[in-house]
């Protein structure tokens, strides 16, 4: 593990003209990779305004390292599931806009910056997305059904990890579905498009994910399962016109 | 031994499930999403199970009420957009008998009426999302407190 600052940049780009940023961050038992997500954010251009790790009970070194990070808020989680911890973070999250971050991904320096001032810059738009690059962790090997293709070029990314949206996007279509054990974020995105909000894609890698031994693929039964189940329900949004599920 | 044609589902790039009478497919190469409903439900399941066009056409027309030729027209272009969205491939296997009947193929009650002809439905607003393959962390004991139970099944 390599050495978690103890000061703030130099470079801080934040100003009275710059809306605030609430980055989310959930996690349970991710020490073995959070300082290097936290120390990308750290790295940023543009700071945010605090960083909430929503800590679904982790009984590793995670919390006691990210307490070290300027700007982290320790939210342990109340309810349960991936998709509550990004809810319960969204309600708790103080910003204009919303970022989040997985706690084995990193983000690139001017991630925040770009994406802020092509949102501010294009009001139309509710939420910014870009490119992600996959990177294999040394020492992992490619986990089994992982589509090796995503480690060689860098993709649009329709992940958590590459959203920065305007907090009222959350209340226009709602936050995570809770009966989704994985895959809400999925679902999430097929109700922002069925709801007729398309993103800002930005065309550079703003994101570098993380490819272990503990990621699962959409070749998962499982995640196919939801998968189809999310698709199903934007389907019958599609044929009924509304945007919003009853 | 003689052999017939039979469809095969190419997986695992091309998975579906019947949801609520609602066969949704997607396609992990293309990223498009289809839905199958009603009479073509009854062919892909047919399909599914092996049988070739022959005995899946003989099948629909015994458990369908309707102009045949019509039935057997529409049903093999709907075999066709099949084929022509790479969701399945023609394969040979050993020719033996059709051991299905026709209740057995959907293990659901069917229409006995043609009443909608079998049609694939293709959407193609998500190819970048089924793209991506998404990357979840799942530890052993579930993620971040594993639910008391599973989604619905």
């Amino acid at each position: 593990m390599s050495s978690v600052p103890l000061a703030e940049p130099a470079s801080v780009s934040e100003s009275e003209n710059t809306p605030a940023v609430s980055v989310i961050l959930i996690v349970r038992n991710g020490a073995d990779f959070i300082a290097d997500a936290l120390r990308s954010i750290y790295l940023s251009d543009l700071q945010p305004l605090e960083i909430l790790v929503i800590d679904g009970g982790s009984d590793d070194a995670t919390v006691s390292i990210a307490q070290q990070f300027p700007k982290v808020r320790i939210c342990p989680q109340i309810s349960h599931g991936i998709p509550n911890a990004y809810n319960e973070g969204i309600a708790q999250a103080q910003g204009d806009f919303i970022a989040f971050i997985s706690h084995d991904d990193e983000w690139m320096p001017h991630k925040l910056d770009r994406q802020l001032a092509a949102l501010q810059a294009h009001p139309q738009f509710a939420y910014s997305l870009g490119l992600v690059e996959h990177f294999l962790h040394s020492g992992s090997a490619v986990p089994e059904g992982f589509r090796q293709e995503l480690l060689v070029a860098a993709r649009p990314g329709w992940i958590m990890e590459a959203l920065v949206a305007r907090r009222e996007l959350f209340m226009s279509v709602g936050g995570f579905d809770a009966s989704f054990a994985v895959g809400e974020d999925s679902d999430w995105f097929a109700r922002t498009l069925d709801a007729g909000f398309t993103p800002m894609m930005l065309p550079e890698v703003l994101v570098r994910k993380r490819v272990h031994d503990r990621n699962s693929s959409l070749l998962n039964p499982d995640i196919n399962h939801l998968l189809l189940r999310a698709l199903r329900r934007s389907i019958q949004r599609k044929r009924t016109g509304k945007a919003i599920d009853e | 031994m003689e052999q017939k044609g039979i469809f095969k589902v190419n997986s695992p790039y091309i998975v579906s499930e019947l949801i609520d009478g609602e066969l949704v497919i997607m396609n992990l190469k293309s990223g498009n999403y289809y839905s199958v409903r009603d009479t073509g439900v009854f062919l892909w399941s047919a399909l599914e199970k092996g049988c070739s066009q022959d005995e899946m056409l003989a099948l629909l027309t015994d458990v369908y009420n309707g102009d045949i030729p019509s039935m057997i027209g529409q049903s093999l272009l709907f075999i066709k957009s099949l084929l022509d969205n790479d969701l399945v491939s023609q394969a040979m296997v050993a020719q033996g008998p059709n051991t299905w009947a026709a209740d057995q193929i959907m293990g659901q009650p069917l229409l006995d009426k043609f009443t909608s002809p079998p049609v694939l439905e293709v959407f193609s607003d998500m190819q970048d999302l089924l793209l991506l393959d998404p990357i979840h962390d799942i530890a052993e004991q579930g993620w971040p407190v594993a639910k008391p139970s599973r989604p619905a099944e």
